[in-house]
């Protein structure tokens, strides 16, 4: 398990884009704050509906928002990818050393875990249909307020600690 | 004024943020300049995006109720900003970055501003209203890309700001193109 994780967790091409441009790094920021701005902003004004904030709007009109906070995960999850692959060019230390004891970037994808969870739940159990059918000032079933709460409280953890990742362990040398 | 600001962070406020070693201080300044930006700025292009025809089934007056929701954002990353700029006063104010952001940020809040008093009106004025949305989305890229490089130096943060150009192009690009070829149905979905 360890070789295969430290296998696939060090990108030798992605090492020396980093160390080639010095603005490969902070272009992968950028798009990871973009991103983030896309997806944690339209999911939480999604989520809040469904814990029953401005019932004025149609979920099913709010869901046409959708594609893009996917545009956002597109964005966060290949420079996020791109960020643990080719984080040795920066840290010298190996990702998988990093994974392994760096509490925040653990937490981090702990909560995604939770997150990927909650939005099975979403749709396994008929909430995504249920809230669907509610036209105008119609208030969400308990289970989607639930769901809703979930998903933006996991969310907002989920930034929390990822902020932090290049405060814990083994990741000193890399930029806050 | 500099040394004014050398002053500033020489206070033990300043200190603590720049220097204890704990999650307490700057770390937690910088988690709440994220979460004030997620707050401000995914607001903000949700209105842009409802001007521009995306998802036009929401209510237009509806999305009045998420404006608190920016403000409070705005409130947030001005308080957080502030603090994070005394921490190192001089190299910030002397860092054109961190004047160019902060035009972005005006440019883009006095656009998001125009299209929030617009929400309203009929669609006439809607030439307008895409001009302004336009113009706030291009200024909260140049915000984020700006506000992003304050933490490298002067020769990175054009290097990485010609790249988000580039990068920008070819979403844009790809966009446009996926929307003029996409049929009639997935258009009149967007539009």
């Amino acid at each position: 398990m360890e070789s295969v994780l430290r296998y696939i967790l060090r990108w030798p091409s992605v090492e020396r884009l980093i160390i080639a441009y010095a603005w490969f790094w902070p272009l992968l920021e950028v798009m990871h704050f973009v991103g983030i701005v896309l997806l944690v902003g339209i999911v939480g004004m999604f989520d809040l509906r469904l814990m029953g904030f401005a019932k004025e709007i149609p979920i099913s009109s709010l869901r046409r928002l959708l594609p893009w906070a996917v545009f956002g995960s597109v964005l966060t999850f290949t420079s996020g990818l791109l960020f643990v692959t080719g984080v040795y060019a920066n840290v010298e230390i190996h990702a998988y050393i990093i994974l392994m004891n760096n509490t925040y970037l653990q937490l981090k994808l702990l909560f995604l875990g939770i997150l990927g969870l909650n939005l099975a739940a979403f749709y396994v159990t008929g909430v995504s249909r249920e809230v669907d059918e509610l036209g105008v000032g119609q208030d969400t079933p308990t289970m989607a307020k639930v769901i809703g709460g979930v998903s933006l409280f996991f969310w907002l953890a989920t930034v929390y600690v990822g902020r932090l990742i290049v405060w814990g362990k083994f990741t000193e040398g890399l930029t806050p | 004024m500099l040394s004014l600001l050398d002053a500033i962070g020489n206070t033990g406020f300043a200190i603590f943020f720049r220097e204890a070693n704990t999650v307490w201080g700057y770390p937690t300044v910088l988690v709440a300049h994220a979460y004030g930006m997620i707050l401000l700025v995914s607001v903000s292009v949700v209105i842009i995006l409802r001007t521009l025809g995306y998802a036009s089934g929401v209510p237009l007056a509806a999305l009045r109720k998420y404006v608190p929701i920016m403000w409070v954002g705005l409130g947030v990353n001005a308080l957080s900003g502030v603090i994070l700029f005394s921490l190192d006063g001089r190299t910030f104010a002397t860092m054109p970055a961190i004047w160019i952001k902060l035009a972005a940020i005006a440019v883009a809040v006095v656009c998001t501003r125009r299209l929030i008093a617009g929400l309203n009106k009929p669609a006439a004025q809607a030439t307008e209203g895409k001009g302004l949305a336009y113009t706030a989305l291009v200024a909260w890229v140049i915000g984020t890309t700006a506000g992003r490089v304050t933490a490298y130096d002067g020769m990175i943060q054009r290097q990485t700001a010609v790249a988000v150009v580039l990068l920008a192009v070819v979403v844009v690009a790809v966009v446009a193109f996926g929307s003029q070829r996409a049929p009639a149905g997935e258009a009149g979905r967007r539009g």
